[in-house]
């Protein structure tokens, strides 16, 4: 049994739990090794995704949130869903979970360079976007891409997710971030507007530009018809998908979509990929 | 397929091909892969093997098609992120195959690629000819099989088989092979799907019994203070099987799940693998409750591109 065992995860343990939104459905996990040496085992780069283990009761697909550009800890935004999810939403800092991975391809990092980057969350969409935002502002990435512009929305404010992260994003001069909530809230004094709207009104150039979209299908929809508006072609439309996922290494069978696998082939596509595909997602 | 001893004796007659595809042996309907006890900070997990898995085997009178099967098999398993659960039972079992003498009736090999005589997936190839069982190897592992029983290769049984063929009917029903995966390219959202699919109860018969499908479910099964973590057969044709935790169903209905299930063994597979995932052993055609045929949907496929 010396071959490596892709299905036997590495056990990590929680060191810190951040609820993220007021209703509690989303936590962030702060999670470390408990072997260093799994670190080497263990290179990751936006976009990619783990498989999170509570044993009892499974694995879950979750997208890592922090870069690897960060210290040497692992974290990982979650939504109480089902099983695995809630699970997880009832552990303490100290308990193990396990985590296998990095699963999946990764932002198309080659092609950002040089570029403006344009990025429009929605939700906990915005999961996946922090690991490739905080990667390209960097200290040694920065100087890689042109303007950084983030559009970021929730249905309200107690559904903004990462405040702490958009409160260190705002005080940034190389970023122009815009936070909004679907409709008005006592006490907030922030935009209020859905985040398509957001992007329509922001309007940023389409010019040696990529947008890079994560969020619930009814958001993509709009914002693909306001990017398309803006002069995006298809290929500078970068987004991510999910489909119900088992095994993360293309064995399962189950999350195909035509012939690719979102574990395997995605979860980043470009949306000139994603037209060429069935739309059975 | 059934434990066999020397005492038993060995009667073919009348033996076409076994009910269930010989994955099992390699791929077994339920299978533990990690074993797990304690919890919150004293939480231990470790891999585990099935008591069956890794211990030698003969496989005998496996036809040719499920032994290409086997090939198809590899591909997944083999693939990037090697699993060594269903490869530790591959390198375990020597796979002896008996070429079809007399194919049966819904045997379609030949339409597939492959063909009564076919050796791919075989380590050592029989054929019972003139009466007598002739054996030659494929491998070496079939080779070493051989060496190791005093089996004395028999280098004529090969060209005998052929010579047994030409006079044979060939398992064809006039589905061209050559054409999958181009016949189905731009197919996905053609009406012929409306149709083709109102028959199916979407029972999955003909997934369990397919010796090409693979899919599998991850599930965690506790007890006092512990448990396994296992895998077991899946199919696509139910439809928890891609529901989100959301409550989305990216296949909501019988119409998606039945596409998915051709298109995957006629475009998906063979566009990813090089391979189709269908040997044509005919056991869904066989089973399926309302006469389902695979051959009927991929002569209706393969026909309207001509047409
Ligand atoms: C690439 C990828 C990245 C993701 N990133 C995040 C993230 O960062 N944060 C987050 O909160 N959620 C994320 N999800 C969704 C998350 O995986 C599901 O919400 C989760 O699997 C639900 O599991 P459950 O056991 O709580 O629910 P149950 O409904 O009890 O699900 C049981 C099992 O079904 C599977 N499953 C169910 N729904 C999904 C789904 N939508 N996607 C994949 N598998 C599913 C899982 O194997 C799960 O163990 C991601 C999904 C994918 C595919
Ligand atoms: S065996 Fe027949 S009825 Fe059952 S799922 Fe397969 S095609 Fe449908
Ligand atoms: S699809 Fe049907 S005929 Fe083809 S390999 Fe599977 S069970 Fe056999
Ligand atoms: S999750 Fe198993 S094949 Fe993609």
């Amino acid at each position: 049994m010396s071959s490596p065992n892709p299905y036997l995860p590495f056990p990590a343990v929680i060191e810190e739990i951040i609820p993220e939104t007021d209703s509690g459905d989303v936590k962030t996990f702060r999670v470390r090794f408990q072997d260093a040496a799994c670190w080497e085992r263990f290179r990751y780069l936006p976009g990619q995704f783990a498989e999170l283990s509570v044993f009892g009761a499974g694995e879950a697909p979750i997208s890592i949130t922090s870069s690897p550009t960060q210290e040497e800890i692992l974290e990982f935004a979650v939504k109480r869903m089902g099983r695995v999810t809630t699970a997880l939403h009832h552990a303490e800092p100290g308990a193990v979970i396990g985590v296998r991975g990095p699963y999946g391809n990764t932002f198309p990092l080659a092609e950002l360079r040089g570029r403006h980057l344009v990025f429009i969350g929605g939700g906990i969409g915005l999961a996946p976007l922090r690991s490739l935002i905080n990667y390209v502002l960097a200290p040694g990435h920065r100087g890689d891409h042109g303007d950084v512009v983030i559009i970021y929305g929730a249905r309200s404010p107690g559904d903004l997710v990462f405040k702490w992260e958009l409160d260190r994003w705002q005080t940034r001069e190389d970023v122009q971030l815009y936070v909004t909530v679907d409709r008005e809230h006592e006490g907030w004094h922030g935009r209020v507007g859905f985040v398509p709207a957001v992007l329509e009104e922001v309007a940023p150039s389409s010019r040696n530009a990529v947008a890079i979209t994560c969020g619930p299908p009814i958001m993509i929809k709009f914002v693909l018809q306001v990017l398309e508006r803006l002069g995006f072609a298809p290929s500078q439309i970068v987004t991510t998908l999910e489909m119900r996922m088992k095994c993360g290494i293309g064995k399962c069978g189950r999350c195909n979509i035509g012939d690719k696998y979102v574990c395997r082939d995605g979860p980043v596509f470009t949306y000139e990929q994603l037209k060429a595909m069935p739309a059975e997602y | 397929m059934v434990p066999w001893s020397a005492e038993d004796g060995l009667d073919l007659e009348g033996y076409r091909n076994t009910l269930l595809p010989p994955k099992e042996i390699f791929f077994p309907r339920w299978e533990p892969m990690l074993r797990y006890s304690g919890w919150g900070r004293n939480l231990r997990w470790e891999e585990v093997r099935a008591p069956s898995a890794g211990r030698p085997a003969v496989l005998f009178g496996v036809r040719p098609c499920d032994a290409r099967s086997l090939t198809v098999l590899d591909a997944v398993f083999q693939d990037d992120h090697p699993d060594p659960y269903y490869l530790q039972r591959r390198r375990a079992v020597v796979v002896v195959v008996l070429a079809c003498t007399t194919p049966g009736r819904s045997c379609f090999c030949a339409d597939v690629g492959g063909g009564p005589a076919d050796e791919r997936g075989a380590d050592v190839m029989a054929a019972e000819l003139e009466g007598e069982i002739r054996m030659w190897p494929v491998t070496d592992k079939g080779a070493q099989l051989l060496a190791e029983t005093g089996w004395e290769p028999d280098p004529g049984g090969r060209e005998l088989l052929e010579q047994h063929m030409q006079r044979t009917p060939t398992p064809a029903h006039g589905v061209p092979a050559g054409r999958y995966p181009e016949a189905l390219e731009g197919r996905f959202e053609d009406p012929v799907w409306d149709r083709l699919h109102l028959p199916c109860l979407g029972c999955a018969s003909c997934t369990y019994l397919c010796p090409t499908c693979h899919c599998f479910d991850v599930a965690d099964e506790t007890s006092d203070g512990g448990g396994l973590r296992v895998r077991g057969w899946d199919s696509c044709m139910f439809a928890l099987y891609t529901l989100h935790a959301s409550g989305h169903n990216p296949r909501p209905s019988v119409k998606e799940r039945f596409r998915n299930r051709f298109m995957h063994k006629l475009s998906y597979f063979p566009k990813r693998y090089g391979l189709l995932a269908c040997v044509g052993c005919g056991r869904c055609v066989e089973h399926c409750p309302v006469n389902v045929d695979v051959r009927e949907v991929m002569k209706e496929l393969v026909s309207d591109v001509q047409s």
